[in-house]
């Protein structure tokens, strides 16, 4: 069998060359992930202690605080749409308004939002701060002319272009990019609005932690219990969004060097957002070239500008709870990185970007962009290895069980942080769901989504058509009482 | 053919061995925090609860005879910590007399001087929290004491500080205030809406400190300086105000310097101020409006009237707004507008209207 010989000869050749790159890789990004983790307890460590001084109460009053524009888009959401703008509106905020915009729903969304607010034909000139692709063909308000809210109509054309139809008619200083199937806790917008009152000059944007709706108790738009979901899939992905979203991100905010906000909840000032052209309808990692966009127009232009990541306000959404929804999503997160990153490849390690350019962007084309590729090949080499009786299989087994034991130890250092902070699942058994999903991660679930990030890659390279997919969603647990 | 060891396997079992440990460490400190903060709140909801009835008198202001009171100033030293968080967390949002008595209670447990000894602690946090809890006791002779830690190397220290002056009311504290807001050592500054509330909170001797202020070099003093001006709001400072318009940069600096001139101006700045509604920048331009309507002179309605035809949308809108607030000459010119065809025509219309609808249900609130 000399085709097996001459196999064992490439792959020997391959492993002896790669190994040790392959090897520190791990090693780098598994402690990278634990660096951030630590940036993030520092964080949260001062956001518990600063709790009793820091006013909470006194903002709600704050002559200083400036009002928000809540802009969401809806497309076919006739089901949700009532509760969500309710939980909206009835948001803790001195001054917010609520933008809905219809992108070409062919549900009845429209007419449930106008029997619940009475809504009544008005005329107004549209500010063109932002191009938009669809103008707006309605505008509708409350019959009662004080409540603060704005439903527009519009032909389809897409979130992003629906969300800057919004920010056009936006009136506030600030403005809140929401989904309008996600659900804010009630402080969420005073908190969100707190950076730009701290540091009114500078602040451009910020973020807010996400965290899954899944298996929650919610009733009126609000959570009343929050627990782990209970299926596998649903359950890892609890997980990821507590390492990779809020412990990341707030790790990367702490070191002044944020570069994503995500598009479920961020929040924008207004003035900055209209510089910059608003969202661009054609990126599918839209959040993430904002962003990007942001930092580098602004540098460019020498304007003070700071991007932050708030440990604190809420954001439940539904995370997918089925492999097609989940793969499509992943994919589609993994096109955009790569689209953003590559159409930005001027800040990679360029000084003028500070931080960002010298840090921050050569991490996420090393260790976001690469790491599926890596990830993969190191498995399948080491496999190989093993099959072809290059690798001994108790060597194989102690390889796999480092490897994996280290992302375990880094979820549990995760988790750790949670518990020791803000403690958000309160039972026992989902603490033991949480501990289990830690380990699950490592078995099928890691390699899958790494599979599904080349796909992406893959797709952008060979420009196939871009395309959001639907989100399946499988709806809240509404209790009764 | 050999077979592959990429890396030594004695080095990859003792990594292993240490993950492992690392790992029954992680799950230790896990299961230990929450079991632990799961028994310490059961244990204080025990302390606490036949204590709460005279909590909440104590707060309301109803205990007259002063019974609830005596019966907070004599618990046992294991209840008295309990007691004083409690009573720390209703502190900041009561004031006058139940503020009094609720001070009292912790300062019966010996707070105050725990408080004064912490001020100098080598532990950031326990000199956060003795400077918050001389706040919440209005220890107005600590004031001094507190204002050093304005320049404190950890901003949780700076911002306890800030907060405790601003209950306690020591204007003294007015520089110090402006200084932490742009430190020289630190690279985070006070937070600006911290600094506006304390400076608010102080007595009129600030107003030099303000003015002062309003020239400093660094752009988040002088927006702190503008903004309290508009917000206290300072008459004294509008001589100062107009000057700094014609040469502030920042243009939130800007927008708030309107903005207070519109609060404390008159009818001299509406020219000033029709000015500003045409600057570049909306911000800017909005605020403007804004002052203009503030001001509410019967001549405000013919400074915001020409606004009502600008060429950007939400300028025209907020001023026909604006115009519906200042009586019937405003929505007699809007009026006109409506029914003439031109650039005003539809925010005019949209102003008429949304003041029809809430004429309408006037009624029903």
């Amino acid at each position: 069998m000399d085709w097996i010989e001459l196999l064992r000869t490439a792959v020997a050749a391959v492993l002896a060359f790669v190994a040790w790159p392959v090897l520190i890789y791990f090693l780098v990004i598994n402690t990278s992930y634990l660096v951030m983790i630590g940036l993030a307890t520092v964080d949260f460590v001062s956001h518990r202690r600063r709790i009793p001084f820091a006013g909470r109460e006194e903002l709600m009053r704050s002559r200083t605080m400036p009002g928000i524009s809540v802009v969401t888009a809806m497309h076919n959401e006739e089901m949700g749409i009532r509760v969500a703008v309710e939980s909206f509106l009835s948001l803790q905020h001195p001054r917010h308004e609520v933008i809905v915009v219809d992108d070409g729903s062919t549900d009845n969304g429209f007419e449930v939002l106008r029997k619940a607010f009475d809504l009544v034909p008005v005329t107004r000139r549209m500010p063109q701060d932002v191009a938009v692709r669809e103008a707006p063909t309605s505008i509708h308000v409350p019959r009662d002319g004080r409540t603060r809210l704005t439903v527009v109509g519009k032909a389809n054309s897409g979130r992003s272009d629906s969300i800057n139809v919004g920010v056009n008619l936006a009136r506030e200083d600030l403005v809140l990019f929401v989904d309008s199937d996600s659900i804010l806790d009630p402080g969420a917008l005073l908190a969100v609005s707190r950076p730009f009152i701290e540091d009114p000059v500078t602040m451009v944007a910020a973020g807010g932690v996400i965290r899954a709706v899944n298996g929650c108790r919610v009733k009126g738009g609000r959570v009343l219990e929050v627990r782990m979901p209970g299926s596998p899939l649903a359950d890892i992905q609890v997980l990821e969004y507590l390492r990779a979203f809020h412990l990341g991100r707030a790790g990367w905010s702490r070191i002044n060097a944020l570069l994503l906000i995500s598009g479920a909840f961020g929040v924008f000032r207004r003035d900055a957002l209209t510089s910059v052209g608003g969202l661009d309808a054609n990126s599918i990692g839209e959040d993430f070239e904002l962003v990007m966009r942001l930092h580098r127009t602004l540098r460019k232009q020498r304007k003070p500008c700071r991007v932050t990541f708030l440990t604190e306000p809420i954001c439940w959404t539904e995370v997918p709870s089925t492999v097609p929804v989940l793969r499509r999503q992943r994919t589609r997160w993994h096109r955009g990185l790569w689209e953003t990153l590559w159409a930005y490849r001027g800040m990679l390690f360029n000084p003028r970007y500070g931080r960002l350019g010298l840090v921050a962007v050569p991490y996420y084309w090393i260790f976001e962009l690469i790491a599926p590729l890596l990830e993969l090949v190191g498995l399948v080499l080491i496999a190989l290895g093993f099959a072809l009786g290059l690798v001994p299989w108790q060597y194989f087994l102690l390889f796999m069980l480092v490897a994996y034991a280290y992302a375990i130890i880094v979820t549990l250092a995760a988790v750790t942080v949670e518990e020791l902070s803000f403690h958000k699942y309160p039972r026992w058994r989902d603490l033991g769901i949480t501990l289990v999903a830690a380990v699950l991660e490592n078995l099928g679930y890691r390699q899958l989504t790494a599979w599904w990030r080349l796909e992406g890659w893959f797709a952008a390279l060979t420009r196939r058509e871009q395309k959001w997919g639907t989100m399946t969603r499988s709806g809240f647990t509404e209790v009764d009482s | 053919m050999a077979t592959q060891t990429v890396v030594a396997a004695q080095l990859l079992s003792v990594v292993l061995w240490v993950l492992v440990w690392a790992t029954i460490f992680l799950l230790a400190l896990i299961l230990g925090s929450r079991a632990g903060r799961l028994w310490r709140e059961r244990r204080d909801r025990q302390l606490i609860g036949e204590l709460r009835p005279a909590m909440l008198a104590v707060a309301s202001g109803e205990d007259e005879d002063s019974a609830a009171l005596s019966q907070l100033t004599t618990v046992t030293r294991r209840r008295a910590r309990v007691v004083d968080h409690a009573v720390s967390a209703m502190l900041s949002k009561v004031k006058g007399e139940p503020a009094r008595a609720l001070a009292q209670v912790l300062r019966s447990h010996g707070r105050s001087s725990w408080a004064l000894r912490g001020l100098n602690s080598k532990r950031s946090i326990r000199r956060a929290y003795a400077a918050w809890t001389l706040g919440l006791m209005r220890e107005r002779e600590s004031g001094s004491k507190i204002i050093p830690l304005l320049q404190d190397r950890s901003i949780d220290v700076v911002v306890a500080a800030a907060r405790a002056l601003t209950l306690i009311g020591d204007s003294k504290a007015a520089r110090a205030v402006v200084r932490a807001v742009a430190p020289r050592r630190r690279p985070r500054g006070l937070p600006s809406w911290v600094a506006v509330e304390c400076l608010c909170a102080f007595d009129e001797s600030v107003t030099t400190v303000v003015l002062e202020a309003t020239a400093h070099p660094r752009p988040s003093v002088r927006h702190v300086a503008a903004t309290v001006i508009g917000t206290r709001p300072l008459p004294r400072a509008a001589p100062m105000v107009r000057e700094r318009l014609g040469v502030e940069e920042d243009p939130r600096t800007l927008a708030s310097l309107v903005a207070a001139l519109g609060r404390i101006g008159g009818a001299t700045d509406l020219p000033v101020l029709s000015r500003f509604a045409q600057h570049p920048d909306e911000t800017v331009a909005l605020a403007a409006v804004d002052a203009l309507e503030g001001i509410g002179l019967h001549s405000s309605v013919e400074a915001l009237a020409p606004l009502v035809a600008d060429s950007r949308p939400r300028l025209s809108e907020r001023a026909a707004v604006a115009l519906t607030e200042l009586g019937p000459q405003g929505r007699e010119r809007l009026l006109a507008f409506a029914n003439a065809p031109g650039p005003a025509e539809l925010p005019a219309t949209y102003a008429l209207q949304l003041t029809a609808m809430r004429s309408a249900t006037r009624g029903l609130d």
